[in-house]
């Protein structure tokens, strides 16, 4: 896009708006001016164009700033970009109530494993994953089961971007993905602490990952509860993908067009974007 | 992606061209910009440029400028044939917070709560999956969640639950259900086995909002359920709330149903924001 053509003066406005999104508790319009280094007059200028745009509202009960409500309409658009998620929802609830843990849904994208929905168990909630969460592919179990039904040029294209960007040791990556190959799931589980996470690729006709399934809980560490709970994730990939079968095309990942090493996402460690 | 400490700087106490003179100032042009993305939509995901100015009502130059803001930002990207637009992921950081329900399971919880404080009754949250109905979620009569749920596939012709379920899907859904399910099985003496019958209960569940039950799956109980549904009239699932019929008798449901409709109402709010998943009839249940 030709500089000409942008508007440059919107800039910082979107500075700010990241800042109410991305902030751990919500911040005033002094705290924004001051994080932003930007004039208090111009802050204020901001916010209210941000409110007017339905982007933020003033805290009920104080004067900071938090999303608003309408900017749920957005990411309810974005996940519907990921048609698997829909086709996949009910079976994420039966798994759930099967296996009693939380069950996930994540898709690939860029070189994150991203998940798109979250089904909570009735077990106690150890890590809920929430929706919209993201880790590189290999720092779950769910982005190894993702990348190990990859391309191999990919899963190359991937052992190096990771080796660039120093996060992680490649022949272990490597051992995880021929794991995963060879068991046709991924599971990561820490035995002391009886947490884990066991995901299951659901594929297209080609066999490459669209997406994967899993069950993460504090169940999965005691191995005699893993082959119910793989049947139940397995029996739900296998109808996913007779879903899939009627339509690839609509379930085809709407980024795949885009360089993965291209593809930073919000909050992601700094290492990571310079990737 | 920009950080928000990129260190960009807007023009120290000047006004934008755009600024309004008097009241609250805001950015014009931003307002604009801003205000633009809300056109990418679950419906319409993608657009062209002039379909993009079309949408607005400004013109080609100004949508360019807008779509070009928004690419810059990363919150739209070009499609695989790069002449379209479409929803870009820097749209996840609103979800950073991460607060919000995002499962409409989880959502129904904690109506399903306070449902149970108002009947004294079992409250029960079920899906539909292919051609039936799976409860997978309730709350005791003592207002303690389930600890295990009944599994049982429950074909959507047989109790209030799959009923609530059957009349929000689309009559040739119906249509399609009653042929591949003829003869529709019978689990009770009451259960609704003539198509015709099923026909003029989906027509009175329409009307009411809600279904009742029949005995027609569980003998002795009085049974009441609600649809659960997405923004346009899609069932996510069905709550039902009952009891033995000695305690919760007729009388008491129907009473009660006014209030019950109430929170209700309520949660469909909060759920017409999440999307119901398809429902594939001819899918066998897992």
């Amino acid at each position: 896009m030709p500089a000409a053509t942008r508007n440059e003066s919107s800039h910082w406005i979107f500075d700010i708006l990241e800042l109410v999104a991305t902030s751990s508790a919500p911040p005033s319009a002094i705290e924004i001016a001051d994080r932003l280094k930007l004039p208090i007059t111009t802050t204020h200028r901001g916010i209210h164009t941000l409110e007017q745009a339905g982007y933020i509202a003033q805290h009920p009960m104080s004067s900071r700033y938090v999303l608003a409500n309408s900017t749920k309409r957005l990411t309810k658009a974005l996940l519907a970009r990921f048609a698997i998620r829909g086709a996949s929802l009910h079976f994420l609830r039966y798994v759930a109530g099967a296996s009693q843990e939380t069950t996930t849904l994540c898709v690939p994208l860029g070189w994150y494993a991203l998940t798109v929905a979250t089904v909570l168990g009735i077990n106690e909630v150890v890590d809920p994953a929430p929706v919209g969460s993201h880790v590189a592919l290999h720092e779950s179990a769910s982005g190894v089961a993702l990348l190990a039904f990859s391309p191999k040029a990919k899963i190359e294209r991937y052992l190096a971007w990771v080796q660039k960007s120093k996060l992680g040791k490649p022949r272990a990556i490597q051992a995880a993905v021929a794991e995963a190959q060879g068991q046709g799931y991924a599971l990561a589980a820490a035995e002391s602490e009886m947490v884990g996470e066991l995901a299951v690729p659901i594929r297209n006709v080609e066999g490459e990952a669209l997406a994967s399934i899993a069950i993460r809980g504090r169940s999965l560490g005691t191995k005699s509860n893993r082959p119910k709970m793989l049947a139940a994730a397995v029996a739900a990939a296998r109808r996913i993908e007779g879903v899939i079968q009627l339509d690839p095309a609509r379930f085809k990942n709407p980024y795949d067009h885009l360089p993965p090493e291209q593809i930073q996402l919000p909050g992601a460690p700094a290492a990571i974007q310079r990737g | 992606m920009k950080k928000a400490s990129s260190g960009r700087r807007a023009p120290a106490g000047k006004a934008d061209k755009g600024t309004q003179a008097v009241g609250l100032p805001v950015n014009k042009s931003s307002l604009l910009i801003l205000k633009s993305l809300y056109s990418f939509t679950s419906e319409q995901p993608s657009f062209g440029v002039s379909e993009f100015a079309a949408k607005l009502g400004i013109t080609k130059n100004m949508a360019f400028r807008a779509l070009g803001t928004l690419l810059d930002e990363g919150f739209v990207v070009r499609d695989a044939t790069a002449k379209r637009y479409e929803l870009g992921y820097r749209v996840l950081m609103f979800m950073h917070a991460g607060s919000e329900e995002t499962d409409v399971r989880a959502l129904c919880v904690k109506y399903m709560h306070i449902l149970q404080e108002i009947s004294r009754e079992s409250v029960v949250f079920s899906i539909p999956m292919g051609p039936n109905l799976i409860t997978i979620d309730g709350v005791e009569p003592k207002g303690k969640r389930f600890l295990r749920v009944n599994w049982v596939p429950v074909p959507l012709h047989a109790s209030p639950g799959s009923r609530a379920i059957l009349s929000c899907l689309h009559d040739d859904e119906i249509e399609e259900y009653i042929r591949l399910s003829v003869p529709l099985k019978r689990f009770t003496p009451t259960t609704i086995v003539d198509p015709e019958k099923l026909r003029a209960e989906v027509r009175l569940v329409r009307r009411k909002g809600y279904a009742i039950g029949y005995e027609d799956r569980v003998v002795g109980s009085n049974f009441v359920s609600f649809p659960v549904l997405d923004e346009s009239g899609r069932p996510h699932g069905a709550i039902t709330i009952g009891g033995p019929k000695e305690r919760f008798t007729k009388e008491k449901m129907f009473a009660l149903i006014p209030q019950l409709a109430d929170v209700m109402a309520e949660l469909n709010r909060e759920a017409s924001l999440l999307d119901a998943s398809p429902i594939f009839i001819s899918q066998q249940t897992m």
